[in-house]
């Protein structure tokens, strides 16, 4: 019985140090917390910025309960994360950005946050300078002086379930890397909802509406950059739905586009155009083309080639556009009650 | 120690400092606050109307606790936000329950839950603005309609609208607005219902048993535009997807596409007159048990174009009527109506 005791003592000795350690890997902050405490649930810290100072590596930080927790600059694996139920803001002022992302190699995890600019001169939501992975789940960006989230190296950035509204520079901008927007929504951005310089990006059950430039644009200028988009409502945006390579530096891309509703954004429905990058190739199959003012869908390149399939095209001024470049049609479009049903298009056939 | 000690009060002085500079950029509702209070999170307001006075442009309004916090009116740019798993109550006992009214403003309301008790008018009224963001609120009982949006470009996404005396949402006046994953059910006229060149997109919704009709769309001087994809449509007296000529010179183009359209007079219906202008495009749709036609097409001036979709137990499959055309190419499941073709005109695909 002794040696029972003696066993259990020790173990509960065991227990006591590894939960001071096990403090370490998860820490706390709260409304009620203070910066000088350790971050334990007892003794929650204040803000995110001293909260991760005392985080280990691949640790977490948890919000216990509703109330602003400050910018923080992340520079090590680790998941901040504001349960359902709690609402942990971060106000973003002049100059800085909401969270900063900057080291090499880490994976970064940020659940449940709200960041909101409240300086026209602040700059992103999210900046991602380094990192290997970065995953946005649940939250909500808005009002920023630049984008919401901007990825500026090659990093893997998922957005899953994210509102991005009424940004100044845009919703979700990706430098380089590889860019995952699903389940969320992008609203009244005032330049692209979602824009890619390089890498790829993939969109999913997604809405992207009202963004002043354009819903979703790819301009590459070096390596082919890969865009993919599915069952996605991309509705009143400036100038297209989607627009491949309008600026000068265009192309190469290549460009799946299937299962989505696009409807009256400003001229074009998917606007396919190359610069001197090189060639953009893209399949376009089963979506709505409704309502533009200019062209459902144009390849408007002369190192462009689209494949055209099974969508229904209607009401704009011209349906299918081949201006310059190469536009397959299968025969299997519906094209009508467009001022214009379909010009210069080659047809193909099915196998 | 001594300085160690120092420091930190210096950092605690410094991060009090921040908070109250940063106050008015975030204010704060609780059960426990009051309307006396600066609405902050030590010292919390207890209605929305209070708190939005405090609060900076572009700020927002945080919900802490379980309570109702009163009918309001917005005039500038905010989020409103009871996190998920907090119950944000606005009982509306006359009047409107959110008014949205202040040019140029964006708005958010999120996690918000609109109830009539009374000849309350509408849940939310977007009378003059830029932009409205409603998500995941629900909208119930009000005495008119559950959503009237009349400015602007509306996005309401994951939010339920039941059981209004009047319509679920109406869009006037050459708004824009967007209906995803939401449920818009047991409204006393239309689910949705959209007037004067109003421009709706609905997706991934439900729009069921309402008194009505599941979609109204009237015609407008400036086309009123309809998209409807990935919805269900069902149960309604009258049409699924209802279209009504309203005056000479008014237009409509409506795209409905991979829906399910059960259980209503007609699944969809397009009625114009000499002088007007509707066109149907109904792509991939399955549309059954309609009482009259699944598609009904009525009147000279009236085009429905069918492609791709499955019609099956209702009394007709396709109707035109009066001068109106439903075109098909040839790519239509139309079977076991009492009569599946009366008549469509060929057409091809290109």
């Amino acid at each position: 019985m002794k040696r029972a005791l003696a066993t259990i003592c020790a173990l509960g000795a065991a227990l006591a140090a590894g939960d001071a350690m096990a403090l370490a890997q998860r820490t706390f902050v709260a409304s009620y917390g203070g910066d000088a405490d350790p971050c334990s649930v007892a003794l929650p810290c204040r803000s995110f910025g001293a909260a991760i100072a005392q985080t280990a590596d691949n640790g977490e930080i948890i919000v216990i309960d509703t109330a602003g927790y400050g910018t923080v600059s992340i520079t090590k694996s680790v998941s901040i994360i504001a349960p359902f139920g709690i609402y942990a803001g971060i106000g973003v002022g002049s100059g800085v950005s909401g969270v900063t992302v900057n080291a090499a190699g880490i994976r970064v995890r940020l659940k449940g946050l709200t960041i909101n600019g409240i300086s026209a001169s602040s700059r992103h939501g999210v900046e991602i300078l380094q990192a290997a992975s970065v995953s946005v789940e649940d939250c909500a960006i808005a009002n920023l002086g630049q984008y919401a989230v901007m990825t500026a190296s090659a990093t893997d950035v998922t957005l899953s379930n994210t509102t991005m509204r009424g940004n100044q520079g845009g919703g979700a901008r990706l430098q380089l890397g590889a860019l995952t927007v699903e389940g969320s929504r992008v609203i009244g951005n005032a330049n692209f909802g979602i824009s890619m310089d390089a890498g790829k990006t993939t969109v999913a059950r997604t809405l992207v509406t009202a963004n002043a430039q354009g819903g979703i644009h790819v301009s590459t200028s070096g390596s082919a950059g890969t865009l993919s988009v599915g069952s996605t409502s991309l509705v009143g945006n400036g100038t297209a739905g989607i627009d491949i390579g309008s600026s000068a530096a265009g192309g190469p891309a290549r460009v799946a586009i299937a299962g989505n509703m696009i409807v009256a954004n400003g001229s074009y429905g998917v606007y396919l155009a190359n610069g001197p990058g090189g060639a953009v190739v893209a399949d376009v199959g089963s979506n709505q083309l409704i309502g533009h003012s200019s062209q459902g869908l144009v390849t408007a390149g002369g190192s462009v080639s689209a494949r055209v399939s099974a969508n229904s095209v209607f009401g704009n001024n011209t349906g299918l556009a081949q201006s310059t470049g190469v536009l397959y049609t299968l025969g299997d479009n519906y094209v009508r009650d467009n001022a214009t049903n379909v010009s210069g298009s080659t047809a193909d056939s099915p196998l | 120690m001594k300085q160690m000690i120092a420091l930190f009060g210096c950092v605690a002085v410094a991060v009090a400092i921040a908070d109250g500079a940063l106050a008015a950029q975030r204010t704060f509702v609780a059960s426990y606050g009051s309307d006396t209070h600066s609405c902050t999170l030590a010292a919390p307001c207890r209605s929305f109307a209070i708190a939005m006075t405090e609060t900076d442009p572009n700020g927002e309004v945080i919900v802490l606790d379980s309570a109702g916090y009163g009918a309001f009116t917005i005039e500038q740019s905010v989020s409103i936000i009871a996190p998920p798993g907090v119950y944000a109550g606005i009982s509306v006992f006359s009047g409107d329950g959110i008014v949205v009214d202040g040019a140029g403003i964006a708005v958010t309301l999120r996690g918000l839950t609109i109830n009539g008790q009374g000849p309350s008018t509408h849940g939310i009224q977007f009378t003059d603005g830029a932009q409205l963001v409603i998500d995941g609120c629900t909208i119930q009982n009000v005495g008119a309609n559950g959503v009237r949006v009349y400015a602007g470009t509306t996005s309401i996404s994951a939010t339920s609208i039941i059981r209004s005396v009047g319509s679920g949402v109406i869009v006037e006046a050459d708004a824009t607005a967007t209906i995803v994953d939401s449920r818009i059910e047991s409204n006393g006229s239309y689910g949705v219902w959209l007037l004067e060149g109003a421009n709706v997109t609905i997706e991934r919704s439900v729009i069921a048993k309402n008194g009505i009709a599941g979609v109204n769309i009237y015609t407008g001087t400036n086309a009123t535009m309809l998209a409807i994809s990935s919805s269900v449509v069902s149960d309604h007296p009258a049409s699924g997807v209802f279209v009504q000529p309203l005056g000479m010179g008014t237009s409509a183009n409506v795209d409905v596409s991979g829906n399910t359209i059960a259980r209503n007079d007609h699944g969809i219906h397009a009625g114009a007159t000499a002088g007007v202008t509707v066109r149907v495009n109904a792509s991939n749709n399955q549309i059954s048990d309609s009482g009259s036609a699944a598609i009904s097409a009525q009147g000279v001036g009236a085009t429905i174009r069918a492609s791709g979709n499955s019609m099956f137990r209702s009394t007709y499959g396709i109707l035109a009527q009066l001068g109106a055309i439903v075109y098909s190419p040839g790519d239509n499941y139309v079977r076991d109506n009492s009569t599946d073709d009366a008549v469509h005109t060929a057409d091809s695909l290109l």
